[in-house]
């Protein structure tokens, strides 16, 4: 390579800013009755530091889109909040009440990222390879939750996805674990904000990252524990 | 240099997320010519691979040492053989502790390549990154060897994949006059997200420069200082290569 150090540059080039690429992000969030009081006080507090540290990334607010999944009730599943750019995304207060049906809430989940990806490839529109994070205290309760893991392990396997599973206190990490073919993460008491903020920077720099540059997740030391 | 000798300038810079990392550019390029012949090849070295930069150093340098024996009508057999070389050399590194198969991945890393003789070329390609050739001014009519990604746009192919043939990519061209090869670094800035649009206002700036300067020093250090803008590595973090040759 050249030694000359003078700082000359090459006049009127313009940098084009691919904007339109999207990193694509769902967390499936159990809002069980388990998760009632200060769980789900911290949970959404987390969601709100989200919300603020993803729209205070002028790169990650445009690129990444989150979408958000609650498994709850008598094994019910809703769309809380439906793919959304970082920047217009607003932190849903979730409720916690019922049951926990993680395994249709996991196949909702990759139904939904199935369809967005065909919105992408019809648009024109390249993307990073999407995540989701399985968030629980507990574990699943659904019939035939089993034959839904199996699935999320055969699609990550494929490379259509990328699951992480999260235990709170008290959450089954062996039942959880069969959800994907990475080693599930327990988070620390209840410190939801700090796995929030390290998600945000996470997926932050995943969306500016190089191809096939999995291996710059930030330090997962402020929430795992150890 | 004689008259005849193509003039080439080309850098690689290394990319914010690398230098975050304290890591070393991963992306290697390099040119021979002789009678009358031009290889060159750049090569981005696989971030998530150990060894991605000596990927990338052995598959330009194989290459480049071997293409140079061959003519235009058996140049696809001579890069096959060159990366069956190179592939050979990595079973033996010593970095590949198993001397197998199984470590290839720990070098991979992409091609992007050209061989010219007599007004015929011909890129070879795997994975990201981009060839173009073209006559000087005329950007619309001209060749290129685009990137090709997986499902998504974090993933691309490598010559250390067991399955390498199937994404190996030649494009023949003839009676051009200038040549581009780039690492997936810079293809954002050259093209629109599908491949079909050129960004005049990076490319035409850059290949009227290089055209023009007269001191090969200075257009190298240019070339690198523009590649190295706070701007462009904002947007992409990632190295960045371009290597550019006038034949004529």
């Amino acid at each position: 390579m050249d030694n000359t150090n003078t700082s000359e540059r090459i006049p009127y080039v313009e940098f084009a800013d691919n904007a339109n690429e999207r990193t694509p992000c769902v967390l499936v969030l159990d809002c069980s009755g388990s998760m009632r009081g200060e769980p789900i006080k911290q949970l959404n507090a987390g969601l709100v530091a989200l919300e603020k540290e993803l729209k205070d990334d002028i790169d990650a607010s445009s690129r990444v889109q989150l979408l958000i999944i609650k498994a709850f009730g008598k094994d019910e599943v809703k769309i809380e909040s439906d793919w959304t750019d970082a920047m217009n995304f607003t932190a849903p207060e979730m409720e916690a009440d019922g049951l926990t049906p993680l395994g249709k809430a996991m196949e909702i989940a990759l139904q939904k990222i199935e369809e967005q990806k065909c919105l992408y490839d019809s648009c024109g529109i390249t993307s990073k390879r999407p995540w989701i994070f399985l968030i629980s205290d507990g574990e699943p309760t659904d019939y035939g939750w089993k034959e839904s893991a199996e699935i999320c392990r055969y699609a990550q396997k494929n490379k259509k996805v990328i699951i992480h599973a999260i235990g709170t206190q008290g959450a089954n990490l062996d039942k959880l674990a069969q959800f994907s073919i990475l080693p599930p993460k327990r988070l620390t008491g209840l410190k939801f904000t700090e796995f929030f903020l390290w998600l945000s920077r996470s997926v932050s720099c995943i969306s500016k990252a190089a191809p096939n540059a999995d291996n710059y997740m930030d330090d997962i030391n402020d929430w795992n524990e150890k | 240099m004689t008259k005849t000798s193509p003039h080439i300038i080309a850098t690689s810079v290394c990319g914010a997320l690398h230098k975050a990392k304290k890591l070393p550019c991963q992306d290697f390029h390099m040119t021979k010519t002789s009678k009358g012949k031009l290889v060159a090849v750049v090569s981005d070295g696989a971030g998530s691979a150990k060894y991605g930069k000596t990927g990338a150093k052995t598959i330009c340098e194989t290459i480049c040492n071997t293409l140079l024996e061959a003519n235009i009508y058996n140049v696809r057999e001579s890069v096959i053989k060159a990366i069956e070389l190179a592939r050979d050399k990595l079973r033996f590194h010593r970095y590949n502790h198993s001397k197998s198969d199984n470590e290839l991945l720990k070098f991979s890393a992409t091609i992007v390549g050209v061989f010219y003789h007599q007004n015929q070329g011909v890129f070879f390609h795997i994975g990201d990154g981009a060839c173009m050739a073209f006559n000087m001014g005329d950007y619309d009519n001209c060749i290129i060897s685009r990137p090709e990604n997986g499902a998504y746009s974090c993933e691309t192919f490598f010559y250390t994949m067991p399955d390498w043939m199937d994404y190996l990519r030649f494009t023949p061209f003839s009676d051009i006059n200038r040549i581009l090869l780039m690492t997936d670094g810079v293809t954002g800035f050259v093209f629109g997200d599908d491949f079909s649009q050129i960004h005049y206002k990076f490319l035409v700036p850059i290949v009227e420069y290089l055209d023009t300067q007269k001191s090969k020093q200075r257009a190298v250090s240019a070339l690198r200082n523009t590649l190295n803008d706070r701007k462009a590595q904002r947007i992409n973090p990632d190295d960045k290569t371009m290597l550019w040759i006038k034949l004529k």
